[in-house]
């Protein structure tokens, strides 16, 4: 770093900004001008950038020759060493070198196909206090427990009631938010895992606010509905490295295969959800609620309040989708899969926890959601991981990130149109195992808006192979 | 605080409208009344039980349902539930799951009937019975454990005033004006916005009206929400002020920008205490201690915030007057001023000449890191002392001397830590 003289540039990190002084008090226009992201604040009477530009800044001042003086980060390079020397796969190595000349980028890698290892070879690497996002709390302790086998010192935590910062230390989006005004100069690389949610409303700032220089992004599905992927690029990096399902299928990946089962409404079930059906479209229609489009769904909750007959539609709408979803013949498919893979580990995926628990009561089978408490959780995970509980009952919080890679069958007995939800279930059973078979099962009942769900949640290349529903 | 969808607002030519309730509205009024007594005497029952009954109530409420759906949202917030009423659930999980998973293992008979039995039985229960309290321990299931209780017009009030938050929370640029207000008022406000993490820009007007613009760093790049939540903390604050207009500008739709106005007129209580001129017992003591041990100064409260390098502003405790005509304002900062007070020393080593005394309580000396900068800063050494409950004669008194240039830091032992 260039030393400071009269008329340089002091750096301080104030809550999420870099505070940019000049020791004479007025900043040269010569050197604003090289200076990106820098404004004037007229509150504090100083020129202001977000921390996420520290790098170029610094870069901007370095190359120039501008002189400067560092008060913003407070990290140094720090000594993180593999307790045994791990050995890439090819495709590790290959994300490895298109990650390494610029230190930042997103590297999106099927799940199973050990993004955790990538992450701490790049880690070992790079030499700097690193803080890892996650986004469940089971993500965080299970990061911790790798991190810690992998470099034989302790990992800090900030989240779930922990918070003890260290060089390396996992938290979860949620705490790194609250805590980023006032440790966003502690750390010199950043990791996202499952980083495709960096880009929501909130969690963006956790990005924005600190000043670390290098950064990784690591998700199985970096494409998002709402097409944000462009902060997570400005963010955190351009996408440099992508391997997907079907190419790392049978190799690294089990090999898999998906099954689409149609599942018939009972008699009356069919009457019942023609009825309410009718009811909430005939509401829609009467009203011109265009669903379709982007506001549509605010307009019909909007309008379900203002009447009677509003209120109606949207009990209709409720039912109607509880009808499709819940269906007795699924419950009947469930005990029939549950028969065929006697011996296999099995994962049950449903929309709502109502369903999860319901099929719990019913089968007397163990169901994890946001209601689990820590504990319970992960005894229930050991314990599927270990056989003594072979099946799981889920709605959402496995569809991301937990380790169980014993599951080799999964059961979507009722899901959404995510197609990233849907590729994240399937990518629980896929990390590979000797002569591990995965099997995907989804149940749709016929002749409901199910079919239409489960066809836009298919529109990913992982399901181009498995055929497409009879009828649908 | 309401969600968004309890929030209810009209937009028009770009303002938008908080639509709030009449709190003098004799049906609201039995409304309100008839949902605080169902919450006032739920305790012991569940979550379910009394989610029934509400919605019983609100089945015949003839006014819009988003209304009594935000009363209902605002009672819940202030009702407790007891977690972990749930006891000896996990062990029965436990043992259930113990029974169900080795058969799951195993051959299963082809009607799942046969299979409950089976395992209920292992457990000496119906298998009605087992599925009825396998998860029993559900939120669902939780018995309410204590209510705060308020009053009808208490609730109305409460929920104007979450109807501005729940805009408040997409806001980015919030302005205020005071046209007139007591010192002493302004100060709470003014500690209240610190105490938010709020960053402010003051000013005042030839007319003597405080113009205060408010929102966080970051703002000044992107529409931030993340200082949302502390905007709409601030606004009971702001309730108290017996003037005042706020100008917002707020985004509840994606790329649309719309202006929320409203004054004192608007008649919102704040539900937040108000503690106004109120002085400690121990502060008037030093008040005490500095006429008898100090004749030379006299102490008195602030009226005015000083301006700084840096945020600005702050506004100290405390005036000290010299009887030579010298002053200098007194900040104390307390167990719970980590933040601030790390803020206030850096902004004070730029500043070219001292403006203030830092009074700091011994406790802020547990956070290393805190107790380092202290070490380290000129200013401190010169200008600050530690105290104990509260600021005595005695350790102020050196360093009112420095200031008055009698004497030096080297000399003053009391400063080091």
């Amino acid at each position: 770093m260039a030393s400071p003289t009269s008329g340089s540039i002091f750096l301080n990190f104030d809550r999420g900004t870099l505070l940019l002084r000049c020791s004479e008090g007025e900043f040269p226009e010569s050197v604003l001008a090289h200076l990106k992201g820098v404004e004037w604040d007229p509150r504090v009477r100083n020129y202001r950038a977000p921390a996420w530009r520290y790098r170029d800044l610094v870069l901007a001042l370095h190359t120039r020759g501008i002189p400067f003086k560092d008060n913003a980060r407070q990290f140094a390079p720090t000594e993180f060493s593999l307790q045994k020397p791990i050995t890439p796969r090819s495709f590790q190595q290959e994300a490895l070198e298109a990650w390494l000349p610029e230190k930042h980028g997103v590297i999106s890698l099927p799940t199973g196909a050990g993004k955790t290892i990538l992450a701490l070879l790049l880690i070992a690497k790079t030499q700097r206090p690193t803080l890892i996002h996650v986004p469940t709390l089971d993500l965080m302790r299970q990061w911790q427990e790798v991190l810690e086998s992998h470099l034989g010192m302790t990992v800090g935590l900030i989240g779930g009631g922990q918070h003890e910062v260290r060089d390396i230390t996992v938290t979860t989006y949620d705490s790194a938010l609250i805590h980023v005004s006032q440790l966003g100069n502690r750390f010199g690389m950043l990791v996202f895992d499952e980083c495709h949610h960096l880009p929501g409303e909130q969690y963006q700032f956790s990005a924005l606010g600190s000043l670390a220089p290098f950064r990784l992004g690591l998700t199985a599905t970096p494409e998002r509905g709402d097409g944000r992927e462009s902060v997570l690029w400005e963010l955190v990096g351009p996408l440099c490295y992508e391997a997907h399902i079907d190419e790392l299928q049978g190799n690294t990946l089990a090999p898999y295969r998906i099954e689409t089962i149609p599942v018939k409404l009972s008699a009356k079930e069919q009457v019942e959800y023609q009825r309410f059906r009718e009811c909430y479209t005939g509401f829609l229609r009467r009203e011109r609620i265009p669903l379709n489009k982007p506001n549509g769904w605010q307009i019909f909750l909007w309008k379900c309040n203002q009447s009677a007959e509003g209120r109606e539609a949207f009990q209709a709408y409720l039912t109607q989708k509880r009808l499709a979803q819940a269906a007795t013949g699924k419950i009947d498919w469930v005990w029939t899969l549950l028969r065929r893979h006697v011996g296999d580990r099995i994962l049950i995926f449903t929309q709502d926890n109502d369903m999860a628990y319901h099929l719990g009561r019913r089968f007397f089978l163990p169901v994890l959601t946001h209601h689990t408490k820590l504990p319970e959780r992960q005894a229930l995970l050991n314990a599927f991981r270990n056989g003594s509980y072979p099946v799981l009952v889920t709605s959402k919080v496995l569809n991301e990130g937990v380790d169980v890679p014993e599951a080799n069958v999964g059961l979507i007995v009722s899901g959404s149109g995510s197609v990233r939800e849907h590729v994240q279930r399937l990518g629980r059973l896929l990390r590979g195992r000797p002569g591990k078979q995965a099997v995907l099962y989804e149940l749709v009942s016929q002749n409901t808006g199910e079919q239409s769900i489960n066809k836009r949640r298919r529109q990913h290349r992982a399901y181009e192979r498995s055929g497409a529903l009879p009828g649908a | 605080m309401l969600t968004k969808d309890l929030v209810r607002y009209r937009v028009h030519k770009q303002r938008i409208h908080p639509q709030f309730v009449d709190p003098n509205s004799p049906e609201l009024l039995a409304f309100a009344a008839s949902l605080l007594a169902l919450f006032a005497g739920a305790s012991g029952q569940t979550r379910t039980s009394l989610q029934g009954q509400v919605n019983d109530v609100i089945a015949v409420f003839p006014d819009n349902v988003t209304i009594a759906r935000g009363l209902e949202k605002l009672l819940f917030d202030r009702t407790e539930f007891d977690e972990d009423a749930s006891g000896d659930h996990l062990a029965f999980r436990k043992k259930v799951f113990t029974a169900s998973g080795p058969k799951l293992a195993g051959e299963l008979p082809e009607h799942p009937e046969a299979y409950r039995r089976e395992i209920a039985a292992a457990l000496g229960a119906t298998p009605e019975a087992l599925e009825a309290q396998l998860y029993q321990d559900l939120p669902a299931h939780h018995p309410v454990l204590s209510f705060k209780p308020l009053s009808p017009a208490g609730l109305l009030h409460r929920y104007n005033c979450a109807q501005v938050q729940g805009l408040l929370i997409r806001c980015a640029k919030l302005d205020l004006e005071f046209p007139e207000s007591e010192p002493a008022r302004l100060r709470q406000l003014l500690k209240s916005l610190r105490f938010h993490q709020l960053l402010a820009r003051i000013f005042r007007t030839a007319e003597g009206t405080t113009l205060v613009q408010v929102d966080g760093p970051l703002s000044l790049f992107v529409q931030t929400q993340k200082y949302g939540f502390n905007l709409a903390n601030f606004f009971p604050a702001l309730l108290h002020q017996p003037d005042w207009t706020l100008r917002a500008e707020v985004q509840v739709r994606k790329s649309e920008t719309h202006q929320l106005e409203l004054d004192n007129s608007c008649g919102i209580r704040s539900h937040y205490r108000p503690f106004l001129a109120y002085v400690p017992e121990a502060l008037q003591l030093l008040q005490q201690g500095v006429a008898a041990k100090l004749p030379e100064w006299t102490l008195q409260s602030v009226t005015d915030f000083l301006a700084l390098e840096g945020e600005q502003y702050c506004f100290p405790d405390f005036l000290l007057k010299h009887q030579s005509g010298a002053q200098v304002p007194l900040e104390l900062f307390h167990g719970w001023h980590t933040g601030p007070l790390k803020a206030r020393l850096t902004q004070l080593e730029n500043c070219p000449e001292p403006p203030l005394l830092l009074g700091i309580a011994r406790t802020l000396l547990k956070d290393v890191e805190l107790k380092g900068l202290l070490e380290a800063s000129d200013y401190f050494q010169s200008y600050g002392f530690l105290f104990r409950d509260t600021p005595s004669v005695e350790r102020l008194r050196p360093v009112l001397e420095c200031w008055l240039g009698l004497q030096t830091s080297e000399e003053l032992p009391l400063f080091r830590l």
